[in-house]
């Protein structure tokens, strides 16, 4: 019952943003749009309209996007085993927040880690994995600092995220690969509903548009440099 | 699961392997070098595949798991894909202390994979996860 029907319009200008000063009356929403024009890309951004304090979202669609809200690790374990026995199992995994199942526990990080690939790697070929983890731990915490070596064993690529700073809102992404170069892009989330990337420290190909690409340019920014710039993370 | 395992000691398993396949018996040289390469845990990890303690766990979709029956009685649980032990080493001496990349109980098992010194059983889907599931033990 968090979002009533008739909060649908509101909540789609939140997304788009600015919200209206003074909100009118609010109707029930029909998004229309030919294929390819961002009707799904829309309706996500307004479930993800309010950050981390925003209401919770019931997304219901034929295909593509299956969402789960495990709440705990055993639960979140029983959806990787009942993923495992799909007769068609998804073709990306993606596990946000992994510090809410792990606790900052190092060997719930190592048991979640590779039960994580173990469920990757039950389908041929093995489902792409993504996770994300919150870094450094908010609030602080004592073992959290022994969790990313371990995960490291079982994640042998990163993707380091550094907010900028800046009127809008902008990040700066690291892709490191073992045995590949390292990547990097900027993103910018502007407050019009805009994503925009850019490749960063210029780009291999020369054919980046500067805003509004794809992110297929290549970076060049050591992963060194960007672990240090972490401070030791 | 071998794809973590260093070059070398793929290559070394390899040939424990095809050595053993040809005479039933592992050679010396091999055998030093299984304790150059995995210090104590090799003699351990040898002795438990002697008395045949690894069992390869399958389910129906294919899902496969390893349970060690360590020398103390207690059975572990070893990932398939990954290295992952429920026993105290694993947890405190891979994981914290990094002082070894693997414990004798996945040793055992790579080891009686190369020695086809598995012991097979067939479960459920849902005796396959609480298997994966199965609890750590404590160190000490």
């Amino acid at each position: 019952a968090a979002i009533g029907c008739s909060r649908m319009a509101a909540i789609l200008e939140q997304a788009l943003g600015p919200e209206r000063a003074e909100p009118g009356p609010t109707w029930p929403l029909l998004v229309l749009g030919p294929v390819g024009s961002g009707r799904t890309a829309l309706l996500l951004r307004a479930a993800l309209a309010g950050g981390g304090d925003g209401p919770r979202v019931l997304y219901m669609a034929p295909t593509r996007l299956e969402l789960r809200y495990p709440p705990t690790l055993a639960a979140l374990t029983q959806e990787l085993a009942a993923m495992a026995t799909r007769a068609r199992p998804p073709g990306l995994l993606l596990v946000d927040g992994l510090e809410h199942y792990i606790q900052w526990r190092p060997n719930a990080a190592a048991r979640l880690a590779a039960m994580l690939l173990e469920a990757s790697r039950a389908s041929h070929p093995p489902t792409p994995l993504i996770a994300s983890l919150c870094l450094p731990p908010v609030p602080p915490h004592p073992t959290g600092h022994h969790v990313l070596p371990i995960l490291r064993r079982y994640f042998l690529a990163e993707c380091h995220l550094r907010p900028t700073d800046g009127t809008h809102m902008g990040v700066e992404v690291c892709l490191i690969q073992p045995g590949g170069a390292s990547r990097g892009w900027r993103v910018r989330f502007g407050d019009q509903g805009g994503i925009s990337v850019m490749a960063r420290d210029g780009d291999g190909d020369g054919s980046d548009g500067g805003g509004g690409g794809d992110g297929d340019g290549g970076g060049s920014l050591g992963g060194d440099v960007m672990l240090r710039s972490l401070g030791g993370w | 699961m071998d794809s973590t395992l260093p070059a070398v000691a793929q290559e070394l398993l390899k040939e424990i392997r095809k050595a053993f396949q040809e005479t039933s018996h592992v050679p010396d040289d091999l055998l030093l070098g299984l304790k150059f390469l995995f210090g104590p845990s090799a003699v351990p990890a040898l002795d438990l595949v002697d008395q045949r303690s690894v069992t390869r766990v399958v389910s129906p979709s294919g899902r496969t798991a390893y349970q060690v029956l360590g020398s103390s009685g207690k059975l572990y649980t070893c990932y398939s894909s990954c290295h992952f032990c429920t026993c105290p080493a694993f947890g405190f001496t891979v994981l914290q202390k990094s002082e070894s990349f693997l414990c004798k109980h996945i040793l055992a098992v790579y080891l009686s994979r190369a020695l086809g010194a598995c012991q097979e059983l067939t479960v459920s889907e849902e005796q396959l996860t609480s298997i994966l599931l199965a609890e750590e033990e404590d160190e000490g």
